[in-house]
Formats: structure tokens, sequence, C-alpha cells
């Protein structure tokens, strides 16, 4: 799903915890190497200490096999923030998840153009020349200066 | 043990090692991540650090299971 995405201004941040029977230890590195994209982070969270930040209170609100998507702009401060969308099992939600980044993303590429728009509306208040140009190369010009 | 016997402990012995290894051998992230962080009470901000880190970009929290 991350290659959809490629160039795309995306962190991923895996938490594995250990939840099944199986879980011995830390993840090998077969288990890393299915989050290769460079753009993500890996945790081993022997003690499922974000699992009990999400609200694990006993064995049957262990938070795993989840995903969350925050939007740019997001903070973590005293508590992990409200995710602009959360679901799981992570293979059953692959096509939400897919929507819910798309939606995320544009989300910043809206803010980021509206302000872009407005430094550029006060460089053609400033610069009245300007006012009649249509000419994206020299709107990029005017921000460089 | 009659040799049929003994190949089938082999076999059997050499495919639990395997996956022994292949599941639980080392823990060496993909080239171009940082490496693997061991979250402890002492060091858990580093996820929050991470998070706040990458405040300009969509950001997706996953939790898995290693196996």
């Amino acid at each position: 799903m991350l290659q959809d995405f490629a160039g795309k201004p995306i962190r991923v941040l895996v938490v594995w915890e250990p939840v099944l029977p199986t879980d011995w230890g830390a993840p090998s590195t077969s288990s890393l190497k299915r989050i290769a994209d460079a753009r993500a982070v890996q945790f081993w969270d022997k003690g499922r200490l974000i699992s009990h930040l999400l609200g694990e209170h006993d064995r049957r609100s262990i938070v795993w096999d989840h995903v969350a998507v925050f939007p740019a702009g997001t903070l973590w401060n005293e508590h992990p923030p409200l995710p602009l969308w959360e679901d799981g099992p992570v293979i059953r939600v692959t096509g939400p998840l897919h929507s819910a980044v798309a939606r995320a993303l544009g989300q910043l590429s809206t803010r980021e153009s509206s302000r872009l728009l407005g430094i550029f509306d006060r460089q053609e208040i400033a610069n009245s020349g300007l006012l009649e140009s249509r000419n994206l190369g020299v709107r990029h010009e005017v921000l460089r200066e | 043990m009659s040799r049929k016997r003994y190949l089938f402990f082999v076999v059997v012995a050499f495919i639990v090692v395997g996956a022994m290894i292949f599941f639980y051998a080392g823990s060496r992230v993909p080239s171009g991540q940082p490496a693997l962080a061991r979250l402890t009470p002492d060091n858990l901000s580093q996820v929050q650090a991470s998070f706040n880190a990458a405040k300009n970009d969509v950001r997706i929290l996953v939790l898995l299971s290693p196996t």
C-alpha cells in the first residue's frame, strides 16, 4: 500500500508487541522486512506500553493488529491524539486505510495550497506587476525571494 | 529405530530449527530505517518524539504481533 503513496509525506510508526503465545521475543528480521519502506520506524514494545496508553486494561482490550491514520499537524502531547481514522485487523482494512491516507494527504495539500496562496496574495499586493501573471514559475521566484 | 523413522526425525528437526531461525533469529530492520527501538517505560517517549518529529507528514501508527 505504501508504494501507492511513494514520495508522499508519510511517516509510519510500527509497534510490534507480544500478544500470541508464539511471540517469545522481538520481531525477527523477516517480520521487520514486511514493512520495508524507508519512511517507517519500528519499535519492539515488550510490555505493550503503547497498547496500554491506547486503552488496554485487560486481555480482551489489547490494542493490536490495529492501524490509525493521523493528519499532518496533529501533535502527541499528554495523551495520544485522536486519529482521523482507525481500524483493524490490518489485513482486512487495507482498502479503507488507503482511502484514509489519501484523505489525509488531500487535507495536507489543501492546507499547503491555502498557505501558499496566502503568500501569493501578500506578494501580489506588494508587487502589482504580478497581478496579471498566471505563470507559476514567476510565482515560485517570488516565493524564493 | 528403523532407518525410515530416524530420517523422519532428522527432517522434522531440520524443519523446526529452520522455522525457529526464520521466526526468531535477529532483528535487523530494512535498509533506510533507524534501528529497531526497544521500548521501556523510560524511553517510551521515543514513540511520541518520532510522531511529533514528523508533524508535517501524515502519520500511520500500526500495532502488530511478530508472529
